[in-house]
């Protein structure tokens, strides 16, 4: 069985690496279509929407672990008031998976537009 | 390892009356004049409220002369500048001088008892930050009658708030003022994280913890990283405006974007940081008066901290016209609609409260309610505005003005009294008028909605913000005649709720204690003792006062935590972070006026700095750091090391001097907001060497490295040697500190010299172009760190020599020892700042 969530920090995991994917992919396009590297392709891919698209993947893949790994990690319920381990550890770890959920999804929803819209119009 | 479950209740307290006295005589603040020495946190937290609510009154009045002004077309009640004036510091004085200080005034007057601890780790602190609101808010305020008010908008974008067309001090009143009561906000998020990470009672392991101490927890962290990106625009902004640097300056290299972005880094968060305050008053008033637990205490958790983090990528949306590519524009698009969802959960959280609870429509209700529909409005708005088509057609107008008054009244006036009702009884000892209270609501909501919700339509229809009149026959003076009869409502209602206040204090009758049979901890005691609680409660329940119901009892006789102040010590709990088990005794000072002289001497910096007299800013600059050095001079430890019977059979350390006492999460919370000020800097060159057509090419700035190379490695020399010390010293060796201090500060102060002398290496002068402005700015910006981080080494080379230093105690060394490695790291990353860039051409 998984070992139970020790400190809290573990909570805000998922939106740390959602606000990295968000910088990233801000300042990358940004900086793509001040000096005009959305010109780029690979292999008839934009270069723009490719790097988005991989950072997205490789921000979301982690955020989805993450999240799987704290719901199975999470202990039963206990309805004994001195089992603060326990109680603590399933209160991090549900947190931690819904956090996971939520910000996963965010990932996506931000990185989604780079594959409908050409970059810099 | 300590049982948070030790203290023995079935032993008697020796003398419970004279602990209680002696426990009253060593909480208790002078009274008279002398008042203005006290620290604890009733006393700050009420002054912050207070005072804020003064300038809520001033703000409010100021926003009703708008609406005068706007009540009939082509009005002639005021001129265009003192229009813009009015409007501008409604919206500066709403913003900054009311609602982020009066809800941490709130939290500093609420948190202590909340969490089960006797005031927060850093009294003195939280009296200088309130000094710094106070006078800074003065500052500010005190153009209005000097007719010098701001006049550029809330936000004083460049090119208007430059001086070829802002050339008065109008700007820099804000610039300064801000930046001063800015002060205020950083040090009371460092004294909240601190007090709800260190001091909860034994047993609220964080899934116990109150929802406000959660909302406040992410709140503060949200202004440790939030407001710096403006405290670092305000300073180069006023550098521009003083000396000439052209940060903002397109002719020079430099661009008014960058204003923007740095503003509305701080600006959009700021929302939220109004909000989530705000939000966690709602989740304790809404299940006292729907008497039932909070529903769904996990997803409301999950909502704050989804707001904290998603709040800080919707900054573009406010710059949605600026030109930026539509596809960032997407992506701000997406965040600004996705944070509906924590939103949501939010205000589903508490209709589902009340839904599973049995409500009591008492007067806090009223307002909670008030809140969640006018809230949503906003909310509803607010997806409407992130949409990039729909907000470049409302863009400016008063449909804007509409959604985020529906927004901050209502996600932060209603709710803050709600709050003000509620805890009302906790203040006074009394309880307020229940048919005031109605009539305040009542009054407050239709007033509100008068105002507001005609403005949603005259947006629509094209009627543009911060213009001082319109014309007739355009279907405008309708909607505007509601709307200011409307204004004048809510300020009744206002009124109506004051006179509560004072009848309240007056004439209510006493409350006893836990009036509305809340659940939180506060109410353990009403009044509150000046001591918060005769002894330190152990908590096993989110709910105690509903879950344990022999606590009132037990603290009374003294069960629990540190009943005894031995001898007339502030003392209190220190916990662990996660569990809240007990590890450390605090002792806290006690009344003094170092706070108030230091925010003085602060004060002359700024004032000085307003007037050009800058001579005179620098000797404020200099007398603020000597009272800071005053301050932490290092004094005896003597009888306030070794250990304490924190309860029978609980001995625990103090924390004096220990280095794993809260100064050391405060020092990192600290730096936190440092590096967030350096960021905000080190993207200032990058934006504007991305924005450069030939970036760093010739004639730009082209920095010779090699000077930067020798300072660079005094700086790791001397973090080297530190570490080395530190290292020594976890040993038992005292010596190697003793000796690695002074070194240390003799190679900082090389390699400032050095760094000051060849600053020529830097390439053009700052007023040339935009990107010399930035370097000499990071220079100045390490220069200064180096400055401190000697004087910190300076002070624990005092208490090294003094013989303070033990193997466990050295925490003025491991303070010093993480700003120097921290300050090496600056100059580290500023040295690939300046001379990378060139390279990549």
């Amino acid at each position: 069985m998984p070992s139970v969530p020790k400190g809290s920090a573990i909570l805000v995991a998922p939106a740390i690496l959602w606000s990295a994917h968000f910088l990233f992919v801000y300042v990358f396009v940004s900086l793509a279509c001040l000096w005009g590297w959305h010109e780029a392709t690979v292999m008839g891919v934009r270069v723009v929407t490719a790097a988005v698209a991989l950072a997205t993947a490789a921000a979301v893949l982690p955020i989805a672990l993450l999240g799987v790994r704290a719901w199975r990690s999470a202990p039963g319920a206990t309805a004994d008031p001195t089992d603060t381990r326990s109680r603590r550890g399933r209160f991090i770890a549900q947190v931690t998976a819904a956090q996971s959920a939520l910000f996963a999804f965010s990932t996506i929803m931000v990185g989604v537009p780079t594959l409908m819209r050409p970059p810099c119009v | 390892m300590t049982d948070i479950a030790s203290p023995r209740t079935d032993i008697p307290q020796d003398e419970p009356a004279r602990q209680r006295d002696e426990l009253d005589a060593a909480w208790r603040s002078p009274a008279g004049w002398r008042a203005i020495s006290a620290v604890n946190q009733t006393y700050v937290g009420r002054r912050f409220v207070i005072t804020g609510f003064i300038y809520f009154l001033i703000a409010g009045i100021l926003g009703l002369v708008i609406r005068v002004q706007l009540a009939v077309p082509e009005n002639d009640l005021l001129t265009p500048e003192a229009y813009n004036q009015i409007f501008t510091m409604h919206g500066t004085m709403m913003m900054f001088l009311f609602a982020v200080p009066i809800l941490e005034g709130v939290a500093v007057y609420l948190l202590p008892p909340m969490l089960g601890a006797r005031d927060l780790p850093f009294p003195r602190l939280s009296a200088f930050g309130y000094w710094c609101y106070l006078l800074g808010g003065l500052l500010l305020l005190s153009s209005l009658p000097l007719g010098l008010a701001p006049d550029s908008g809330w936000f004083i974008y460049p090119p208007l708030s430059s001086t070829l067309f802002s050339p008065g001090m109008n700007v820099d009143f804000w610039l300064l003022g801000i930046t001063f009561m800015e002060i205020s906000a950083i040090t009371a998020s460092i004294e909240l994280i601190v007090a709800i990470l260190k001091t909860r009672a034994p047993g609220m392991s964080i899934d116990r913890m109150p929802l406000f101490a959660w909302y406040i927890l992410i709140t503060a962290f949200m202004i440790v990283f939030g407001f710096p990106p403006l405290i670092m625009g305000s300073i180069l902004l006023e550098l521009e405006r003083a000396f000439g640097l052209p940060f903002f300056d397109a002719a020079k290299g430099g661009h008014p974007l960058l204003w923007q972005h740095l503003f509305w880094l701080f600006g959009h968060p700021e929302v939220y940081i109004i909000f989530l305050p705000a939000a966690g008053i709602m989740s304790m008033v809404v299940p006292t008066f729907a008497r039932h637990p909070i529903v769904g205490y996990r997803w409301l958790v999950l909502a704050a901290v989804g707001m904290g983090f998603l709040s800080f990528g919707l900054w573009v949306h406010h710059m949605f016209a600026t030109g930026i590519p539509q596809l960032s524009l997407a992506f701000f698009s997406a965040a600004s609609t996705l944070v509906a969802i924590p939103s949501g959960i939010q205000v589903f959280g508490w209709i589902a409260t009340l839904w599973h609870g049995r409500p009591r429509f008492d007067t806090p209700l009223l307002f909670a309610i008030g809140t969640i529909v006018t809230f949503v409005i906003g909310g509803f708005t607010g997806v409407m505005v992130a949409i990039v088509p729909f907000d470049l057609q409302v863009h400016d107008t008063h449909f804007v003005v509409a959604h985020f008054h529906y927004v901050l009244i209502g996600g932060a006036v209603f709710p803050l009294f709600a709050g003000i009702h509620y805890w009302m009884p906790l203040a006074l000892g009394r309880m307020p008028s229940e048919r005031l209270g109605r009539c305040s609501f009542w009054t407050m909501f239709a007033g509100f909605h008068l105002t507001f919700f005609p403005l949603h339509w005259l947006g629509l229809i094209g009627m543009s913000r911060r213009v001082y009149t319109y014309l007739p026959g355009l279907n405008l003076e309708l909607g505007n005649l509601i709307a200011t009869g409307g204004a004048f409502l809510f300020a009744l209602g206002v009124l109506l709720a004051m006179v509560n206040i004072l009848w309240t204090a007056r004439s209510g009758t006493p409350s006893g204690d836990n009036p509305w049979n809340a659940g939180t901890l506060e109410w353990l005691k009403v009044p509150t003792p000046a001591c918060n609680f005769r002894s330190i409660p152990v908590i096993s329940s989110r709910d105690p006062m509903w879950d344990q119901p022999k606590l009132s009892k037990a603290v009374e006789l003294g069960v629990g935590f540190l009943p005894d102040s031995l001898g007339g010590r502030r003392l209190m709990m220190g916990t662990s972070a996660t569990d809240a088990r007990p590890e450390q005794v605090l002792e806290l000072p006690g009344p003094t006026y170092m706070p108030l002289v230091a925010a003085l001497c602060v004060g002359v910096f700024f004032v000085s700095f307003l007037l050009k007299l800058y001579a005179m800013a620098a000797l404020g600059g200099l007398l603020s750091v000597a009272a800071f050095l005053v301050w932490m001079w290092p004094t005896s430890p003597e009888g306030r090391r070794g250990d304490i019977v924190a309860s029978p059979g609980t001995v625990l350390p103090t924390a004096h001097g220990h280095h794993a006492a809260p100064g050391s999460t405060a020092l990192n919370v600290t730096l936190a907001a440092d590096a967030a000020l350096y960021g905000s800097l080190a993207f200032s060159l990058f934006f504007l060497w991305s924005y450069t057509p030939d970036r760093m090419g010739t004639p730009l700035p082209s920095p010779s490295a090699w000077p930067a190379v020798l300072d660079l490695c005094l700086m790791l020399a001397g973090s080297a040697v530190l570490a080395w010390a530190e290292r020594r010293m976890r040993a038992g060796a005292a010596v190697p500190a003793m000796l690695g201090l002074p070194v240390a500060m003799g190679l900082a102060t090389a390699a400032l010299a050095h760094g000051l002398l060849s600053s020529g290496h830097l390439g053009l002068p700052a007023q040339e172009h935009a990107l010399a402005a930035v370097l000499w700015t990071l220079f100045g910006y390490q220069a200064i760190h180096a400055g401190a981080a000697v004087l910190i080494a300076g002070l624990a080379a005092v208490a090294a020599w003094r013989g303070h230093f033990t193997r466990g105690r050295h925490l003025a060394l491991r303070i010093a020892v993480r700003f120097w490695h921290y300050t090496a790291a600056l100059w580290a990353v500023g040295f690939v700042l300046v001379h990378i860039p060139p390279l990549l051409g």
